[in-house]
């Protein structure tokens, strides 16, 4: 794939070594692009440097050797501080444990994000409306995490990721925590979202239900992408 | 949706835990509050009793104080009185003729101070009549040569009202000069260093048996703003060249030391409880960013930025400590209000006290501007407690945070 205006993501040589009495290499000289619209799952064993690598593609961690663009910027040479604006502008996160703020309702958690980015008030209750009711939890508006299951709260997770309009949505074990109907509800969404809205997905797992789902699998082991397969919808 | 809210939020996830720490400022406060009132009381009092008994300035012919003769007069000290009584800042004047002498009873002789004192000027500058406990003042006294002596001194020393003494001292000529003064009243002023060693008399009975007709050895002002005593000083010496004029801290260091130490002593106490509540403060906030890691990680890693994460952490602490603040100063000021009326009994250390010039009921007193002056001081601390927590969320790496049990 050459490098224009589909590729979201495109790591050249990406490597990062954690120093220490025995350096650790985590992720070894790796090269891969992601262009709009893919829903890609990245799977390996533990310790195979999926984390690493989605941490430095989500602008949480930064790489020893290599290049990192990511939505056309290069987030190898940014700034700490230019980096939390990148993520909040241009990253969806969805994290393993749900990690909603718990002292915030449904639809405040999905506001938070275009809090953050200073969008009028106006624009963030109607647009958190209408991505909790693109993830079925419409009626769950003013519910607190507290109140919902495992799986209700992930899809708020979704919901609020795709809140700031981000070049894709990073997912870190999204089905880890959940049961089989709430993992396949969730995948549904995503999946939905993706073939509809062309939403871009990259995520981790060690879930078989989301390797199936996934149109790209990419497998690393070591460090290094032993597979890259790319599957018909 | 505003940060604050978010923080409010956050305050009332342990709502017994956020509790604890408001009730525990709303009781330091209060026992703070109440203490600093307690010895503003007794500094108020002690200053009150103290410039009384010296004005907030003295003029004396330089050297007075020291030698105490009878010829060191303050030149044309009557006019100099008149003028000063019309000066605007000047509220009360009084001019004294003063002796150092013997007070001789029928059966033993006394070293006293005698202050030869207008009644009206000593009426209006010292409240002198109002501490006649027994007797009459000077200006209701039937006879010649009344004199008022301390209640304790004459307890001390056998007088009574009526009983006749001679005071004896050095004239203008640098003779001995006696007179007889019979007891007209005991007065209290609670200060033991004039309670045991003065004795008033009228000026114009010691003028004449000075030989001194006119003349005075000091004049004392008292002004009508108290905290303008070093720019009125100042003027006078200026207009006054020739003369010593002198403030109540020159007078009296003392009781300024008093003072210095008293204010002191509150601000050390003020320390005390404002560490006390920062300790406090970092406690629970570092307990509350600790038990958050995970939290502040995700915060971080969707694009709060610090400043953001610090404002939350400090909105959080100053939504505890400030909660504490109106239950706190409402106790105080309230306690204060009715001790403040009633007062407080210290009789049982009564001696003690009137050794320091103190009186055996305090006061506690607060004025309504040193409430705000707590509320800041708290503010600040609660802003300076909140540095160490808010750091520690600060450093937190978001990728290893997200991944924390």
């Amino acid at each position: 794939m050459s490098n224009n205006d589909t590729t979201v993501i495109e790591a050249r040589q990406l490597t990062k070594i954690y120093s220490g009495a025995v350096p650790v290499t985590a992720v070894d000289k790796v090269d891969f692009q992601v262009a709009r619209g893919e829903f890609t799952a990245v799977i390996g064993p533990s310790g195979s440097g999926k984390t690493t690598l989605l941490n430095m593609v989500g602008g949480l961690d930064t790489p020893t050797y290599g290049s990192l663009r990511v939505d056309g910027r290069d987030l190898s040479a940014m700034q700490p501080n230019k980096l939390i604006d990148f993520r909040l502008n241009h990253i969806g996160f969805v994290f393993q444990a749900y990690n909603l703020i718990p002292v915030l309702t449904a639809r405040e958690n999905v506001e938070f994000i275009m809090l953050l980015q200073g969008r009028p008030k106006k624009e963030r209750e109607e647009r958190a409306r209408q991505l909790l009711d693109a993830v079925g939890l419409g009626d769950r508006l003013d519910t607190r995490p507290s109140q919902l299951s495992g799986g209700q709260q992930q899809r708020v997770a979704v919901a609020r990721a795709l809140a700031s309009r981000p070049g894709f949505i990073l997912a870190d074990e999204p089905t880890a925590n959940l049961d089989s109907a709430s993992a396949f509800k969730l995948l549904d969404i995503m999946r939905n979202l993706n073939a509809e809205e062309n939403i871009t997905f990259l995520f981790s797992t060690h879930d078989s239900r989301v390797m199936e789902r996934a149109m790209r699998v990419i497998r690393l082991e070591d460090g290094r992408i032993v597979s890259d397969e790319r599957r018909q919808g | 949706m505003k940060l604050a809210v978010i923080a409010w939020r956050n305050v009332w996830r342990h709502p017994f835990r956020s509790l604890i720490l408001v009730s525990a400022v709303s009781m330091g406060l209060w026992a703070g509050l109440f203490v600093i009132s307690f010895f503003t009381g007794m500094v108020d009092q002690k200053l009150r009793t103290g410039i009384e008994a010296i004005s907030h300035i003295q003029i004396h012919v330089p050297g007075f104080r020291d030698d105490f003769n009878a010829n060191q007069i303050v030149p044309d000290g009557m006019i100099l009185t008149e003028e000063l009584r019309d000066n605007p800042e000047v509220k009360a004047v009084a001019a004294r003729l003063l002796a150092r002498g013997m007070l001789a009873t029928a059966r033993k002789s006394l070293g006293v101070e005698i202050r030869g004192v207008s009644p009206d000027e000593e009426r209006a500058a010292t409240n002198l009549s109002d501490k006649v406990v027994e007797g009459v003042y000077l200006d209701e006294a039937p006879g010649r040569n009344p004199a008022l002596v301390g209640e304790k001194f004459a307890r001390d020393n056998g007088l009574s009202l009526g009983s006749r003494v001679v005071l004896t001292f050095q004239d203008a000529s640098g003779e001995i000069a006696s007179g007889a003064f019979r007891l007209a009243g005991l007065y209290k002023t609670g200060d033991a260093r004039i309670d045991e060693q003065v004795v008033f008399v009228r000026r114009s009975d010691l003028q004449t048996l000075m030989g001194l007709m006119g003349e005075v050895h000091q004049i004392a002002l008292v002004l009508s703003l108290p905290d303008q005593v070093d720019t009125v000083a100042s003027v006078l010496r200026i207009e006054n060249p020739d003369l010593r004029v002198e403030t109540w801290r020159e007078i009296s260091p003392e009781l300024n030391l008093f003072l210095t130490t008293a204010t002191q002593s509150m601000t050390i106490t003020m320390g005390i409880i404002l560490l006390g509540l920062g300790f406090g403060i970092v406690n629970t906030m570092l307990m509350a960013v600790l038990e958050r890691v995970r939290e502040i990680g995700m915060l971080m890693a969707l694009g709060m930025n610090r400043r953001k994460i610090f404002t939350m952490i400090l909105l959080e602490t100053l939504i505890l400590v400030l909660a504490g603040c109106p239950v706190g100063m409402g106790l105080a000021a309230v306690t204060v209000a009715i001790l403040g009326r009633t007062g407080i009994d210290l009789s049982a250390w009564a001696e003690g006290l009137a050794g320091w010039g103190l009186d055996t009921i305090v006061y506690p007193v607060l004025s309504g501007s040193f409430y705000w002056q707590v509320l800041i001081m708290v503010a600040v601390t609660a802003v300076l407690s909140s540095l160490y927590p808010a750091r520690k969320a600060l450093k937190l790496n978001p990728a290893e945070a997200i991944r924390s049990k």
